[in-house]
């Protein structure tokens, strides 16, 4: 069954059109890439499934369920995560802290309890031990107690995953731009950790992407935008040989700086 | 009736002059200038030291002081205000700082008395028109304020530093991405903000009074005028000051100057409700 | 060997728990203030402080929840007018009325947050002074408020628990209690989930939503519990004061508290009582110099205020609260003797 299911999702900025009538689907477990020139809407798109716009028209469908114009934390709490690319932490607070909000969702709700109820100690180790896990998991253990706005980029790329990973067993995480501006090794090892998530966790991923290489070895499936449509989609090997893909690119890499 | 009108378009100006510097310094840097009122007043004391002491020509020292006020906050933008772009809250403390810094600078300088400047001889006469009797001073006044609107409007929609400047209240992230030098817009919003803003102290020197309180009233009417025309948008910031302009003429006219205020505030207050970001108000990305 | 043991066990405690001896220690010394201060000039400058920390803290608990407002000093006003207003016209027991101020205030709160809260961030703040304005021009126009007079004869407390109020020095005693509750519970939230969620919020609200959490409820609740504040420092301001009259409630009050607030520093909860403490005692010591003239007064607040922003963007509390760290290090480095024992 599809997870993921967008329908003529169109999203409009007064007067221009950043998102024009795209259809998306997502099967469990897969690694998508979205990718297109600068301006193309693919970060549009992705504000718009997590919730962080509403769609001037279209739908979209997560586990069956009609998510079309929801907020972004009812979302989430559905179990559709996703990273920033900017203002991705929370730049003051540990890196242990920042693990500890991303866990919220794992406490009741509601504030009296949230007002009074810090004390249950059981329940504190509880996260407290599944923030040394997911810590582990990526790589930040040895970290735990630095401020996490002092982190090296790339490791605050990966708190920035693992504080998406820490809500309450997501099925699906949208990864904006996880490996921009990284080296070589960097991007690797991130790369690595993005397999894990889906092969481990069964997580399914859907990114936003730049650097081709990373999108081209990764990626299972890409969907390829510009101008708001989807111009191309397939495996990365048809990807490559599409030649609309490349025009659209060629095009705008002659405009461009 | 053309009295109430030819009020109504003088004050508008004088709003006008004074509010785009005020949106415009929000839109590129996003700070709030609490210390706008007294730019306002350093321009209307400038002229009265250029023209007075000086005996320059006023409209010498409408120029040489509208230069001198905008190239002081330049100087105060790189040094002062720079280190909290970005930084609401503390910008604007700052700002706060230099507002008590000016006030009381004036204040102990010049006193507390009210001075004045008088226009050129040649103005100092009425015209008849439409059955009112119009102040030459007051039709110099609209002049020069539709003058210094249109040459910013012009540069805003034509020049490429005016356009870049657009760009980055929209954005600035991605005004930034696409090469805009963002000190120098700054640099440039806050000289062109503060030199029209003394251009309107100026004015208001002339029609009225000057005194270092003179900024206080005009930044309350600013940040309802910002209210109501939008943060960020430059033709609301017009069309809210001539909306607060014409209701301070109007209500001026017939029910006194005390309830100009109230209308005002009260009008903010309906635009509010019934459109929340002002009637231009750019949507928040 | 009973005392010796026991009385080890109090200290051993007593050493854990030094933070809260401090805490007692200071608590013991600000409740002696009146015996050693008997001048009255001193003792309303301290009544002063001690209703602006109650404003300062209530704003700065909302702004950490990411609600920037420019009308916390209506919100003291609508305090201050509700105290007045049942106590003079119903003759409501004072005690009561209070409670009922910060019940008001609190409540205008929701209605106004109602209506604005769809608002993001400057447009939200910028619309809040919008509110103010309007409260004011309510508080001016109508002669149910008394207009520009406002209202008059507000009295004393109610006696309670046989203690009789009227006195500056009794006012002292109200004001002093308010505020240590205040800062009580801006403690305990602090400590809270809670406060950990709205510090989280205040550092980035799209993270925290995009974990789950629904940021409006924590940011408007930590909007009301101000505001609340707000309204009882509100009703003790309209007996201390006897009266009351909307220009006690102007743009220039919001001046202070944002600038106390900010010197203070708004990411500490102590924030406030420094920025309220330190710039009073700047203001009134300038005083003291001979051939003062109080006019170049703002000119020294505004440049302290620019340098000390300069050099520390996040307040006072940055500074104060590392002082410990000074310790520490020091303590640190006393141990590392050149050739003493080598780590393991």
């Amino acid at each position: 069954m599809a997870i993921l299911q967008v329908k003529g999702l169109t999203k409009e900025f007064g007067g221009l059109v950043a998102v024009d009538h795209l259809d998306l689907e997502m099967n469990k477990g897969e690694i998508l890439g979205l990718i297109g020139p600068n301006g193309a809407g693919k970060s549009t798109v992705f504000n718009v499934i997590s919730g962080y716009f509403k769609p001037s028209a279209g739908k979209v469908f997560f586990k069956g369920e009609d998510i079309t114009g929801l907020r972004m934390d009812k979302i989430a709490s559905i179990g559709l995560v996703r990273t920033f690319q900017h203002t991705l932490l929370y730049s003051d607070l540990t890196v242990r802290e920042n693990v500890l909000a991303g866990l919220h969702l794992h406490y009741k709700s509601g504030l009296f309890d949230a007002l009074f109820g810090f004390r249950t100690a059981h329940k504190r180790t509880e996260l407290e031990r599944r923030a040394t896990e997911l810590m582990e998991m990526l790589g930040l253990a040895t970290r735990s107690n630095e401020r996490s706005g002092d982190l090296p980029h790339g490791y605050q790329r990966l708190l920035g995953m693992a504080i998406a990973l820490s809500s309450n067993n997501p099925d699906m995480i949208m990864l904006d731009e996880p490996v921009t501006g990284m080296n070589a090794e960097e991007t690797a090892s991130t790369m690595s950790m993005i397999r894990r998530i889906k092969q481990e966790m069964g997580i399914t991923v859907l990114l936003v992407e730049h650097n081709m290489k990373a999108v081209m070895e990764l990626c299972e499936r890409i969907i390829v935008l510009n101008y708001g449509k989807k111009i191309a989609e397939g495996s990365p090997k048809e990807i490559r040989q599409n030649i609309a893909v490349i025009e659209a690119y060629l095009g705008t890499k002659a405009n461009a700086t | 009736m053309a009295q109430i009108i030819a009020n109504g378009i003088m004050l508008s100006f004088l709003f006008v002059l004074f509010a785009l510097g005020l949106s415009l310094i929000f839109g590129i840097m996003r700070v709030i200038n609490f210390a706008h009122g007294e730019v306002y007043m350093l321009g209307a004391y400038g002229v009265w030291l250029f023209t007075d002491i000086l005996n320059l020509n006023f409209f010498l020292g409408m120029v040489i002081s509208m230069l001198a006020v905008g190239l002081l906050w330049v100087i105060l933008e790189r040094f002062i205000l720079k280190p909290f772009r970005g930084n609401l809250l503390p910008a604007a403390i700052v700002t706060l700082g230099l507002l008590w810094i000016f006030q009381a600078t004036m204040l102990v300088t010049a006193g507390s008395a009210n001075k004045s400047v008088d226009f050129p001889q040649i103005f100092q006469g009425t015209v008849s028109l439409a059955g009112a009797t119009l102040s030459l001073e007051r039709i110099c006044t609209i002049v020069i304020g539709v003058i210094l609107t249109v040459a910013l409007l012009l540069f805003l929609s034509k020049a490429k530093a005016g356009r870049a400047m657009r760009a980055a209240t929209q954005n600035p992230d991605a005004a930034r991405l696409m090469g805009v030098n963002i000190d120098l817009m700054s640099s440039l919003a806050i000289g062109i903000s503060c030199a029209l803003a003394a251009a309107g102290g100026v004015l208001a020197g002339g029609l009225f009074y000057i005194n270092p309180y003179m900024g206080g009233p005009q930044l309350l009417m600013g940040f309802v005028i910002i209210i109501i025309g939008g943060l960020g948008s430059i033709p609301g910031t017009i069309i809210a000051a001539f909306i607060v302009g014409f209701i301070n003429s109007i209500t001026t006219s017939y029910l006194g100057s005390n309830y100009a205020g109230m209308l005002v505030f009260l009008a903010a207050i309906v635009v509010l409700l019934i459109r929340p970001k002002g009637l231009l108000g750019i949507e928040e990305m | 060997m009973r005392p010796v043991q026991s009385g080890l066990k109090v200290i051993t405690a007593l050493r854990f728990n030094s933070k809260l001896l401090i805490a007692i220690a200071i608590l013991i010394l600000l409740f002696l203030i009146p015996t050693f201060v008997s001048s009255s000039y001193y003792l309303r400058i301290t009544i002063n402080m001690l209703y602006m920390i109650m404003l300062v803290a209530g704003f700065r608990l909302a702004l950490s929840g990411g609600v920037f407002t420019m009308a916390p000093q209506v919100f003291f006003g609508i305090g201050a007018y509700t105290l007045a207003l049942f106590v003079t016209r119903l003759n409501w027991n004072w005690w009561l009325s209070a409670l009922l101020a910060g019940v008001f205030a609190a409540a205008s709160a929701a209605i106004i947050g109602r209506i604005l809260l769809r608002l993001k961030g400057i447009f939200f703040a910028i619309s809040t002074l919008a509110f103010a304005f309007v409260l004011l021009l309510i508080w001016r126009t109508f002669p149910f408020f008394g207009r520009f007079s406002g209202i008059f004869d507000i009295p004393a407390p109610n006696t309670i628990f046989g203690l009789e109020f009227g006195s500056l020095v009794s006012y002292f005693y109200l004001a002093l209690v308010l505020a240590v509750i205040t800062m009580l519970v801006m403690y305990r939230i602090e400590k809270s989930r809670f406060g950990f969620m709205l510090r989280c919020i205040g550092l980035n609200a799209d993270l925290a939503r995009s974990s789950g959490v629904n940021v409006m409820l924590y940011s408007i609740a930590a909007f009301y519990i101000g505001c609340f504040f707000a309204g009882i420092a509100g009703a003790f301001f309209a007996s201390y004061q006897g009266s009351i009259q909307p220009a006690s409630f102007e743009f220039n009050v919001l001046m202070l508290i944002l600038l106390y607030a900010v010197i203070g520093g708004v990411h500490s909860v102590w924030g406030p009582v420094y920025g309220v403490v330190i710039m009073t005692a700047i203001t009134t010591g300038l005083t003291y110099i001979p051939h003062y003239d109080p006019k170049i007064g703002p000119i020294i607040l505004g440049v302290t205020l620019i340098v000390v922003m300069l050099r520390f963007p996040r307040g006072i509390s940055s500074l104060l609260e590392s002082i410990p760290g000074w310790f520490r290090k020091a303590s640190r480095k006393k141990d590392n003797e050149p050739y003493g024992n080598t780590s393991s």
